[in-house]
């Protein structure tokens, strides 16, 4: 058992609540935005995730860790600025020739907290909306703190997160060849486009038009990823000039979000976001609803996009909002949240075989 | 949703039994309540009184009539229904349905099956089509085989793996089962076993106990959308059932992965059967998740669909009822949240903890061994912040006198006697395997003995640490962190042996399905240590402006306090709400309508104690508090409320006391001249009334009888309404005692009597504040509000206001008969003998224009085969042979063969009535129980008791009569009874069914 009495820390929000809880993974001062996820399980695919980048990520379900961290590739990075449990478990039921999450945390020097009432947490996120917090192990200097915490936003997230050079993924049976505009996606959906027979040429953000166009794509991907979907005006001018080639085109997440503005459609700032593993989406005109998995703070507003540009293929059951569109004025479609894939059943596969579908048509127009 | 669907027949479940209890009124009733708000005409039919599913109002039309085939037709045919729901009934249920369909009355009658279809029912339904189920849709199952040869024994376990299990096919006794490890070892039984088996066959079963053992409850819709509720993850691995293991919510020891296979193969198997509804998916997975196998599908609500409503506030009944009728998923709206739907799969933000409870104390030699068939007869849930905290909850909610897992006489056992009863594994296992982790005993040591997840011992440790620590070194920070893990104030205070540092009232999270993402407009509430009360935030926003009322439960179902507490408590909580009070219920039974988050105002799961229920009145602040109907256990905690500014409604702490102390009661009955005993005589006949009194008047719904008289409690009497042998003189004299006690004690509410006629003296045996369980009878039989009306009487009202006249109630002119039901085929090793101990686990009413009838009616809705000729083996007792002879010579000249053992023959016959003599067991050759086995037997009749020298021999013939679903009359006027039924010559057909919706009068 870890020693009862554990080194105290804070988590201190823009507003100036402070949590009083104990100190986990490494020791040290960090700020971000604080955005909490409502998945019983998988806390280790959620660190993972580069969309969480510059976040600090509050688990609403209590019991953290409990299978210890799987030792991974070393490629894996944590993205996210903090983490937020309200107890992790230091005696994990199968560790797996692991770790356990407090030495996970420490191995990738993120800063965390726990021991703190992880629920008034989420209602104070859930009321107020975006808020920034820092978990520290000292309060002094509190006002400087502050003023860190509220001055803190960010920038520069895909950047951060993207590949530095590109990278080709084939196998022999490859049949399309696809680019994957990298904005930070989840390298788990790798898989998902190979086993379609896919070529993968994964680029780097900041790839110019030219550069994709002389590999020759019969379908490009933009990529989900952290940040804001304004963040970067050249990336969605870049976005412009592919999407005028008529290539079919994919976009998920943030990726799906930058291809509406470069359609000429806007985006909002949601009130709360969609945060968790079990926001239900409508496929449009049918009875059809899936579970799917989101972490996002931005959705595309109604009708900023016209019908001759795109329809809407997908709503959120909860809220109405749009969470996929098929495009009209080339082939393409685009989706809010992450498919996965992993599942043999799963309800969300058949959008990238709807992508297979478009590339398909696109060699037999040709 | 489907417009063809106007009128449902819905099936309830029946009698409460070991291993389907409340939880099926729970589900009926919700059912009815979304049936009924989607304009549908709901027709019900249960044998089952003590059900709010069959009260006034919830149903249209109400049939407390046997489920049997022939009767449910005929209800069909006058009702006209034009679908029928039988998913919320368990396995009875579905098993009508399906004989309906198959002989083609469905058809014939034009009937939709909502829900499920024949073919879903059927392929579930037994282990061969249960098998191909599997095959079919690509899902593994525990490999099995049959073979006959050690070679094919030894390829096959081989291919599925060491360990296997090895039974013989087809023995003239049951079979051994033979665990084999390793090659050697399997060559061995497997030859010896196929010696054993008359056809040289052998089952070979591939081993997986130990396993962890887990469920998923999916829910889909018409067109195919499925979301999984939630999982559950047993605490004891496969090889104890399910309904006996501690079970935790979510899952804990899964990753990712495997949760996510198993939660996919769910939903695989619901979407391949297409079942509109819910569905119940078991699973084992090895423990290092390499393999999993599907142990059992159910295609209807089940007990763990109750549990994992409360655990998420997903209203699974509700859900299914209304996805049967066509509605989609997303069409459902979470009335938690007012913004969400029925396809967001719930998000849970604490863990939750069953325990089940067991009666084995009502059945003296039952085995406690726990495993393959479930023993349990109820259980508590607990909800907190962390595991720990959970699980000391739930130790508190379970009655077993202990706050902590520390039970005290473990702590005098030897490490030897401990580990013995670890590997014994009977019902208090997990305490043994907690002072094992007091005594350093390695994790690695008890996992191999027990198959307890390293994940649950580094827990129980936890809690084991905390109490050291409480120990020697209790500070500000050491109190904090002991709270958070369950620890009351007065266990704190005990074990450290001093004051406390510092004192923390909890607060209250709430269960809302979405882990605090959206704002609840209507939630139920846990007990933590943290930062906000979200309950008092709720509380000051609600129900402004009118009285509230806190309603204290009864906790786990045990044996003698179970549903009748429930079913009174969910009627008085209805009741508040319509006379415009404000409710508030605690309570940790999951598997009763008063834990249902719809039922009350707000809820609070939270163990049933002083200090427990203490900070609830202070976060709730209510006007009174009742626990008039939750039995002796929270009765004596409204007690210790005393000392709050709060109103205690119905009995309080004074009238209590003095009934406890039979001395002073008996000298209280003198000096109001009325004769009184504590002995209830053979051939006394005993009767029993619950008075109503309002602080001037008494009222009286119903006078019973009851068919048992002496040394049987009187729950498990066959009770008859009216009284038979009553006069009108006995009459007058009991309203007149029953006026003279209520008023003497002078407490506004209800109190339950008992009187005994013994050579035309009329004698007062009980006075109890605490007994309800005569009124859901009553209220059925005489369609009388009796809850409704006492709480009246407990708020202030009078009975003349209520239109309730100053004696006994006349209106009815039915006849209603009580027919207690037991579980004894799940208990092995119980005598089926009754006594003072309360043995029955439910109850069916039977309604008829007479006596008569109603018994028939009733014996048949508990299950009893009735013949009308037949052998009668009888083997009595040495003081009831004398009393036989009128009622064995009845059963003569109906026609039956008598055989009796030589004494009882030796008196039958010498007083001219016939019966053939047949040896004792002991006695060696041919015996009663070779006569038992001959299948000529229609009913046993066996009194000896406790201290008769039969005994032995007599409890081998009732266990013997019970294996061969013999009816077995214990006592003489159970057997006397059926001879009245028989000699009216009516049956089933010839008695009408009754709608007591229309049939009885409305106050």
């Amino acid at each position: 058992m870890k020693s009862i009495k554990a080194k105290r820390a804070y988590l201190v929000l823009a507003d100036a609540t402070v949590f009083i809880g104990y100190s986990m993974g490494a020791v040290g001062q960090t700020i971000g935005e604080v955005v909490f996820n409502t998945c019983s399980a998988s806390y280790q695919s959620i660190l993972s995730d580069p969309t969480y980048y510059g976040q600090i990520i509050a688990q609403t379900y209590p019991l953290v860790g409990n299978r210890g961290a799987e030792n991974e590739d070393n490629n894996t990075r944590i993205t996210a600025n903090g983490y937020i449990a309200r107890e992790w478990c230091d005696t994990p039921s199968d560790i797996q020739g692991g770790m356990t999450l407090d030495e996970y945390l420490k191995a990738h020097n993120i800063v965390g907290i726990y021991g703190i009432d992880t629920r008034r947490l989420t209602r104070t996120l859930r009321d107020k909306g975006y808020f920034n917090g820092a978990i520290t192990q000292s309060l002094n200097d509190f006002d400087n703190l502050i003023k860190k915490i509220k001055s803190y936003s960010i920038h520069g997230a895909v950047s951060s997160v993207t590949v530095k050079e590109p990278v080709v993924l084939k196998t022999e049976d490859s049949i399309y060849n696809v680019v994957i505009i990298d904005y930070g996606f989840p390298r788990t959906l790798q898989d998902s486009f190979i086993k379609r027979k896919c070529r993968l040429n994964i680029v780097p953000a900041h790839t110019s038009p030219e550069e994709i166009l002389k590999l020759n794509p019969e379908g490009i991907v933009f990529s989900n990823g952290p940040g804001d979907p304004d963040d970067d005006p050249a990336l969605i001018k870049n976005i412009k000039v592919l999407l005028s080639k008529k290539i079919p085109s994919f976009g998920m997440g943030v990726g799906h979000q930058m291809m509406v503005l470069a359609c000429g459609g806007l985006v909002e700032k949601m009130p709360k976001g969609h945060r968790g593993s079990n926001q239900p989406v409508r496929i449009c005109g049918t009875d059809k609803v899936m579970v799917t998995m989101q972490n996002h703070g931005y959705d595309v507003a109604q009708g900023s996009l016209h019908e001759d540009v795109a329809r809407i293929m997908l709503t959120n059951v909860n809220d109405n909002s749009i969470e996929g569109l098929y495009y009209t004025a080339f082939p393409g479609l685009s989706i809010q949240f992450t498919p996965n894939d992993t599942s043999p059943n799963s309800e969300t596969a058949w959008v990238y075989d709807e992508f297979i579908r478009l590339m398909k048509e696109g060699k037999s127009n040709e | 949703m489907n417009n063809s669907i106007k009128k449902v027949l819905l099936i309830g479940s029946g009698p409460s039994t070991i291993g389907q209890g409340s939880e099926y009124d729970y589900f009926g009733n919700q059912a009815c309540i979304a049936l009924k708000e989607e304009e549908i005409q709901v027709v019900l039919v249960n044998p089952n009184p003590v059900t709010s599913m069959t009260d006034m109002g919830v149903a249209d039309s109400v049939y407390i009539e046997p489920l049997n085939v022939d009767i449910i037709k005929r209800i069909i045919e006058t009702e006209k229904p034009d679908s029928i729901l039988p998913t919320m009934g368990g396995d009875i249920g579905l098993k009508i349905a399906l004989e309906l369909h198959q002989s083609g009355f469905l058809d014939d009658n034009k009937l939709k099956m909502l829900s499920v279809t024949p073919d879903m029912i059927s392929a579930v339904e037994n282990k061969q089509s249960f098998k191909k189920l599997l095959e079919d849709v690509n899902e593994p199952s525990v490999m099995s085989t049959v073979v006959s040869s050690v070679d094919a024994a030894v390829s096959f376990a081989n291919e599925a793996g060491f360990p296997v299990i090895v039974r013989p096919a087809y023995t003239s006794s049951f079979p051994n089962a033979d665990f084999c490890y390793c090659v050697e070892e399997l060559e061995q039984r497997a030859a010896q076993a196929l010696e054993s088996s008359m056809l040289h066959q052998i089952l070979v079963e591939k081993c997986i106990s130990g396993w962890k053992e887990l469920e998923y409850e999916v829910v889909r819709d018409c067109v195919g959308n499925c979301i999984c509720v939630s999982n559950l993850e047993n605490i004891d691995p496969v090889g104890i059932h399910t309904g006996d293991s501690i079970i935790v919510a979510p899952s804990q020891t899964l990753s990712d992965s495997e949760s996510a296979k198993l939660r996919a193969a769910a939903i695989n198997i619901i979407s391949y059967l297409g079942v509109v509804g819910s569905c119940n998916v078991r699973f084992a997975l090895k423990p290092d998740g390499s393999e999993y196998a599907v142990l059992g599908v159910y295609t209807r609500v089940t007990r763990s669909s109750s549990l994992i409503s409360k655990v998420t506030g997903y209203p699974i009944a509700r859900v299914s009822a209304k996805l049967a009728l066509g509605l989609k998923l997303f069409e459902i709206v979470n009335d938690i949240t007012l913004c969400t739907t029925a396809c967001n799969e719930p998000a849970i933000d604490y863990c939750a903890v069953k325990f089940p409870t067991w009666s084995f104390g009502n059945f003296g030699e039952a085995n406690r061994t726990l495993g393959a068939s479930m023993q349990s007869t109820g259980c508590a849930l607990a909800i907190g912040t962390s595991f720990e905290m959970a699980f000391m909850k739930a130790i508190r909610s379970i009655n077993i006198g202990v706050d902590t897992p520390s039970l005290p006489k473990f702590s005098l056992k030897s490490n030897e006697e401990i580990i013995e009863i670890i590997k014994n594994s009977d019902n208090e296992r997990i305490f043994a395997v907690y002072e094992a982790l007091k005594r350093g005993m390695s994790h690695e040591f008890i996992y191999d003995m027990t198959g307890i997840d390293y994940w649950y011992l580094a827990k129980l440790k936890n809690i084991a640490f905390m109490e050291e620590t409480i120990k020697s070194a209790l500070d500000d920070e050491i109190y904090t962190l002991a709270k958070n893990l369950g620890f009351l104030d007065e266990t704190i205070k005990r074990i450290s042996g001093r004051d406390l540092p510092v004192t923390l009232a909890p607060n209250y999270k709430m269960v809302d399905t979405c882990a605090a993402e959206f704002d609840a407009q209507k939630a139920y509430f846990y007990s933590a240590w943290d930062d906000d009360n979200e309950a008092k935030i709720f509380a000051d926003i609600t129900n402004r402006g009118k009285k509230k009322v806190l309603v204290l439960c009864s906790g786990p179902n045990t044996v003698g306090f179970g549903d009748e507490l429930e079913y009174c408590n969910a009627y008085c909580i209805k009741s508040l709400k319509k006379l415009g009070y404000s409710t508030v219920v605690l309570n940790n039974n999951p598997d009763v309508t008063s834990t249902d988050f719809y039922t009350s105002d707000r809820l609070y799961i939270d163990p049933l104690t002083v200090e427990d229920s203490k900070h609830i009145i202070e976060t709730e602040r209510p006007w009174a508090v009742i626990a008039q109907f939750s039995g002796i256990n929270t009765l004596q905690l409204s007690e210790s409320l005393n000392k709050y500014p709060v109103k205690v409604l119905g009995a309080d702490s004074r009238v209590i006391k003095t009934l406890e102390d039979f001395d002073k009661l008996w000298e209280i009955l003198s000096n109001l001249k009325i004769p009184h005993t504590v002995e209830r005589k053979l051939n006394g006949t005993v009767f029993e009334a619950d008075v109503i009194y309002d602080g001037e008047y008494c009222f009286i719904p119903a006078v019973v009888e009851l068919i048992e008289h002496a040394n049987v409690n009187s729950g498990d009497s066959i009770t008859v309404y009216p009284a038979i042998n009553m006069s009108k003189k006995i009459k007058e004299l009991i309203f007149k005692y029953s006026s003279l006690i209520a008023k003497h004690f002078n407490v506004r509410g209800i109190i339950n009597l008992q009187f005994m006629l013994y050579n035309n003296s009329l004698y007062v045996t009980e006075v109890r504040y605490d007994t309800v369980h005569n009124i859901p009878f009553v209220s059925k039989a005489t369609g009388l509000p009796v809850v409704e009306i006492a709480l009246r009487c407990m708020l202030g009202e009078k009975l003349s206001d209520m239109g309730c006249c100053d004696g006994i109630y006349e209106g009815s002119k039915l006849c209603a008969v009580r027919v207690p039901v037991f579980s004894f085929d799940k208990l092995s090793g119980a005598d089926t003998q009754l006594g003072s101990q309360m043995k029955s686990t439910g109850e069916v009413l039977g309604l008829g224009s007479s006596f008569e009838d109603a018994l028939l009616k009733g014996l048949t809705a508990s299950g009893m085969r009735i013949k009308r000729s037949g052998t009668i083996l009888v083997s009595l007792r040495n003081s009831d042979k004398q009393e036989s002879i009128p009622v064995i010579e009845k059963f003569s000249n109906l026609g039956f063969n008598i055989f009796a053992t030589a004494g009882t023959a030796k008196v039958l016959n010498s007083n001219f009535v016939a019966a053939s003599s047949v040896r004792k067991i002991h006695e060696g050759g041919p015996s009663t129980i070779d006569l038992i086995n001959s299948n000529k037997v229609v009913y046993v009749i066996s009194t000896s008791e406790k201290g008769d020298t039969e005994l032995n021999d007599d409890i081998k013939i009732r266990r013997r009569a019970l294996e061969r679903q013999i009816p077995t009359f214990t006592t003489l006027e159970t057997a006397n009874a059926l001879t009245r039924c028989l000699a009216n010559k009516r049956s089933l057909d010839d008695i009408d069914i009754i709608d007591i919706a229309k049939n009885l009068p409305k106050t």
